[in-house]
């Protein structure tokens, strides 16, 4: 009986000059294998520098918690984009299906894990803020991140690889849907992207001949005023109203609802004075 | 009784005391050496919680209080002012009353059991011609006045057990009255052995009779074991925390306790451990004397320190190394196997005594 | 003051000068494992009646399984025993894969198998842990998180989630293990092996731990048949059921392991078996490690209900548009019923699953081998002290997501 105890106590003694296991969290911080899965973030596109979603709303359909909601549109000079796009980190479970099925290798899992925040909107995220969190393991880990690591292609990259690291078949470039809308459609063969701008920039037609009414539409708006092609009426405005009625039903609404609470309105005239609380980088600053 | 035994207390610090010539010089005198020794004492309990955190984390391999201060040195500050700065709550069942004193109950006896702990020579007159003396107060029967004080301690348990109003307090109240009542008693058999042999309840003769043979942790070993692992029992600590089992009964007797009532009873419980490893510093391991002659440069109330401080640290220990008993198992231990050693001790040193025997290479 | 044998009033007494008092343990309690509510009459501290009220985590995991695809239930899985999700994630990917009779690679079932058999340790573990701490020993819960951990940063390197992995697919793996797997695993293996010593030092022997144990919620082989207990806990009473063995699945059939059973059926028993059976596991994990192929797939090639790879669904249209059918409109499971159980940690972890034909389960039922275990509390308890009631909740080993579900 004593001769056990006496193992035991032998034992815990034999401990107090072992190395200690635990870290000073806030002061260091482990390493985290490069397959962690964070908050997810957005892609940039090093060409346009803005995100590579083409807004298909895959991640939304395979999402098991709902955690996202897209709506498809384009964006100023006519590339596909998801008009809105909103993450709602709060209901995120991180399981990366999201990542797993984008078609585009536009989300990525980022290490972003400290999440904490005072208000829970500022846990619902658009593409912006999706981009900012994607910026942020740039700046971690000095190098940008071109095309995303885990679990995004099937033999998973252990860490976040430059795009000509990757296999040749899914580099940027390779097909079409990367490739302005506008430009591709009547040469059959992308434009190149800065040729491209150019055009638009001197408010020259881009395309000759006859669109389909939405792409005519579009080109439209680049268009000086007197060289616009006529468009029927109502094509403007069935794509306006059918985005707006979608945008109501939106939790943007509630966002702003949760941003004009009355805890935030010190002058109480109901302007949107944003009490930055802690970290505020992620508020939704639209 | 207890009135009584006061008034006879009372009597024999009149009778032990130098007679004072100057009664107001006296207390004033008296009153420095209190403040003095009280405030060392709860520095030590302060540190005391810091410490026990850090050999715990340690056994654990981990870190412990860190954030506050180097090493976390300010922790036991940060802790009593975060605890000075809760509300105070009074359950809607409480006896408010006795929910309010119990806690003070509980913390006060347990600090004026330091009086009688000699620091130093309690013959001696003192540093600065006596305004800081060694001992608070010199009593003939200084063993029995710890006794007693750590009874009255366990009134407070009971009570904030009692009138919290709460099922769990109330069973961690009444184990802790049947543990205490059963522990105290072998409690007392164990240092029995120790007054035989030093032929007095005063502790400075205790310690004299040590530095005179040797200390007396080797002939009353047994009496030692029972004495170290009933005073375990009596304050309540790990592997015989019961009363607060916090897998069974959440936190036992003081689950009711909030802000600096919670406090006095946590400093009433360290309290009472820095009582009996002072004791069993004084008694058993020779108190202020230094254990070699060369080392006598070093000042008592330093060798008691780290005599006691070493007996701390096999508390925690113990705590971070052993289970919890059964209720059934801890009642049984006590009478079955501590309470027969005990007496057998008792018996066999008296017999010694009687005798006059002794053991030849001990004197 | 007579207010404080009954605060509440009224029915904490079953009669007027009864002497039981109606004890409450949990769902708020630091030794019920979760918010499990066990509610104690109590005679002094003794024990005579227990009664465990489960549901307070109860969030209709079946029922949210009914309005999913099939792929989307696999995070669902990881909260049910959040201390061993890949046991649950397994459990439901191959009743899938059952019902849709699809071969997943043998590469992808070593892996499988080695994680499963690492989960179990990981599980065993934090019982060790928590069923030491309730019996008073603080230390070696902190041992045991410590070699936990690194089996949460195999996991980790895997799956990219330390609690919940979702790592397995119907068909195989998320992905591949990434480079060092093997060696990682094999230096955790051999550092286990260490640790277990240590643990069996500080407590196994311990007269403290032994005396609190033995005895203590002692269940009878033939009680335990009749409970319908799995696991460790049917083991633990000396009934030699093992489904590894019994009825072996992946490839357990091809490893040299034992099936450590206990004799008198009491908690102590309980634990030993618990204990040999990680030690068991590390030996598994020894031999697979060394059958595990370098190469090979880790998804089944199955054009109807795996993915394309990206390489493929980026290049070419068809692929792409597969791509899309399958994430949007799932893959169509055959009609009829499907059960497949496993051995988890805890016991027979099983899934049942039935199809109308439609790419969502009609209904998915989940044996939790949790919540049966927990109906012996009542049979352990009753009649014993009130610190044994937090031994038993610790020796069956509950989890209260699985039990709730």
């Amino acid at each position: 009986m004593i001769k056990e105890i006496a193992q035991g106590l032998g034992l815990t003694l034999r401990h107090f000059f072992k190395k200690n296991v635990t870290l000073q969290y806030p002061k260091e911080m482990r390493n985290f294998h490069p397959r962690f899965r964070g908050a997810v973030g957005m892609v940039r596109d090093q060409e346009t520098g803005k995100e590579r979603c083409v807004g298909c709303g895959l991640c939304a359909a395979v999402c098991p918690s709902n955690c996202l909601t897209v709506v498809p549109g384009t964006d100023d000079v006519g590339l596909r984009n998801a008009k809105i796009y909103l993450y709602d980190m709060g209901r995120c479970v991180f399981c990366g299906m999201c990542v797993e099925v984008c078609p585009e290798l536009a989300l990525v899992m980022t290490h972003e894990f400290e999440l904490s925040v005072y208000d829970r909107s500022q846990l619902i995220l658009d593409a912006g803020a999706m981009l900012r969190l994607s910026d942020r393991e740039k700046e971690r880990t000095g190098e940008s991140i071109e095309e995303p690591g885990f679990p995004a292609v099937t033999d998973a990259p252990s860490t976040f690889l430059k795009h000509n690291q990757l296999d040749p078949r899914i580099q940027r470039g390779k097909f079409q849907s990367h490739q302005p809308a506008l430009g591709t459609l009547p040469y059959g063969y992308p434009m190149k992207y800065e040729e491209y701008l150019k055009k638009i920039r001197e408010g020259k037609p881009l395309v000759q001949g006859t669109l389909p009414p939405n792409f005519q539409e579009i080109q439209n708006k680049y268009l000086p005023e007197d060289s616009r092609v006529p468009m029927p009426k109502f094509v403007e405005n069935q794509a306006d109203t059918a985005a707006e009625v979608r945008i109501k039903h939106m939790t943007v609404g509630d966002i702003n609802k949760v941003e004009s609470h009355k805890y935030y309105d010190e002058d109480g005239q109901g302007s949107k004075k944003r009490v930055e609380l802690g970290k505020g980088e992620w508020a939704d600053k639209k | 009784m207890f009135s009584l035994a006061l008034f006879d207390v009372v009597n024999a610090t009149e009778a032990r005391v130098n007679a004072p010539e100057e009664p107001v010089i006296w207390f004033l005198q008296t009153f420095v050496t209190l403040f003095i020794i009280m405030n060392v004492v709860m520095v030590i309990m302060a540190y005391q919680t810091w410490a026990e955190r850090k050999v715990m984390a340690l056994a654990q391999q981990r870190f412990g209080p860190m954030r506050t201060g180097p090493i976390g040195l300010l922790q036991p500050i940060a802790d009593a002012v975060k605890l000075l700065n809760k509300e105070y709550i009074v359950p809607r069942d409480a006896d408010k009353t006795l929910f309010f004193f119990a806690p003070i109950i509980a913390f006060i006896p347990a600090l004026a059991a330091f009086a009688v702990i000699p620091w130093g020579d309690a013959t001696g007159e003192g540093l600065f011609g006596g305004w800081i003396r060694p001992i608070i107060a010199n009593l003939n029967m200084g063993i029995l006045y710890l006794l007693a004080l750590s009874s009255i301690g366990v009134y407070g348990i009971v009570m904030s057990g009692y009138t919290s109003g709460n099922k769990y307090a109330t069973l961690g109240s009444i184990r802790s009255s049947a543990q205490v009542v059963s522990y105290e008693l072998t409690m007392g058999l164990g240092l029995m052995g120790t007054l035989i042999m030093a032929g007095s309840l005063n502790l400075n003769d205790v310690v004299i009779a040590q530095q005179n043979t040797m200390w007396y942790i080797i002939p009353q070993f047994f009496g030692f074991i029972v004495y170290a692992i009933s005073g375990i029992a009596e304050t309540n600590r790990n592997p015989f925390d019961l009363p607060e089992a916090e897998s069974e009964l959440v936190a036992g007797y003081h689950l009711e306790y909030g802000a600096m009532h919670f406090g006095m009873v946590y400093l009433g419980e360290y309290i009472n451990m820095n009582v009996i490893a002072a004791t069993v510093a004084t008694l058993y391991l020779g108190g202020w004397a230094a254990p070699a002659s060369f080392l006598e440069f070093i000042p008592g109330p330093i060798w008691l320190f780290l005599k006691f401080a070493f007996f701390l640290f096999i508390y925690y220990w113990i705590r971070v190394t052993l289970p919890r008993f059964r209720y059934d198992q801890l009642m049984g231990f006590c009478w079955k196997v501590l309470f027969p050693i005990a007496l057998a001790n008792v018996a066999i040193t008296a017999v010694f005594k009687y005798l006059g025997i002794t053991f030849g290479w001990w004197g | 003051m007579q207010n404080v044998m009954n605060p509440v009033g009224g029915d904490n007494f079953q009669e007027k000068g009864d002497k039981r008092m109606r004890l409450s343990l949990g769902p708020h309690h630091p030794s019920t494992h979760g918010v499990l509510q066990v509610i104690v009459d109590l005679e002094g501290e003794t024990v005579v009646r227990c009664d465990p009220v489960p549901g307070y985590l109860h969030r209709g995991t079946e029922k949210l399984a009914e309005n999913k695809y099939y792929t989307q239930i696999i995070p669902l899985t990881d909260r049910l025993d959040y201390l061993s999700p890949f046991n649950n994630n397994l459990s439901y990917t191959m009743a899938v894969e059952k019902l849709v009779g699809i071969e997943v690679p043998e590469r992808a079932q070593w892996i499988r198998l080695i994680l499963s058999e690492l989960q179990r340790i990981a599980s065993h573990l934090i019982w060790f842990g928590t069923h030491v701490m309730d019996i008073g020993a603080i230390t070696p819960f902190l041992w045991a998180a410590r070699d936990r951990e690194t089996i949460m940063d195999i996991f980790e390197m895997c799956s990219g989630a330390r609690l919940t992995l979702s790592y397995t697919r119907i068909g195989g793996l998320m992905s591949d293990v990434p480079p060092g797997f093997n060696e990682k695993v094999h230096e955790f293996t051999e550092l286990f092996h260490k640790a277990l010593k240590d643990y069996n030092k500080v407590v196994s022997k311990n007269p403290i731990f032994m005396s609190r144990t033995q005895g203590v919620g002692v269940i009878t082989a033939e009680q335990a048949i009749q409970y319908g207990l799995t696991g460790p806990s049917l083991r633990g009473s000396g009934v030699e059921w093992d489904l590894r063995k019994h009825e072996p699945y992946m490839y357990y059939d091809q490893l040299d392991f034992e099936i450590p059973l206990g004799s008198t059926g009491d908690s102590y028993d309980r634990y030993l078996v618990r204990m040999e059976e990680m030690e068991q596991s590390n030996r598994i994990i020894q031999q697979a490690l060394a059958k595990l192929p370098s190469k090979g797939p880790v998804k089944a090639d199955d054009p109807k209900i795996v993915l394309p790879p990206k390489e493929l669904s980026m290049s070419r249209a068809e692929e792409m548009q597969r791509h899309f059918y399958q994430v949007i409109h799932g893959f169509p499971a055959p009609v009829g019923e499907c059960y497949f159980g496993l051995e988890g940690p805890k016991g027979e972890l099983g899934f049942y699953i039935i199809s109308d034909g439609s790419p969502r389960p009609y209904r998915l039922k989940i044996r939790a081998p949790s919540y049966v275990n927990l109906q012996a509390l009542p049979l352990m308890t009753e009649g014993r002290m009130i610190a044994d009631v937090i031994t038993c909740i610790g020796t069956i080993d509950i989890v209260l997501g699985e039990v709730d579900r």
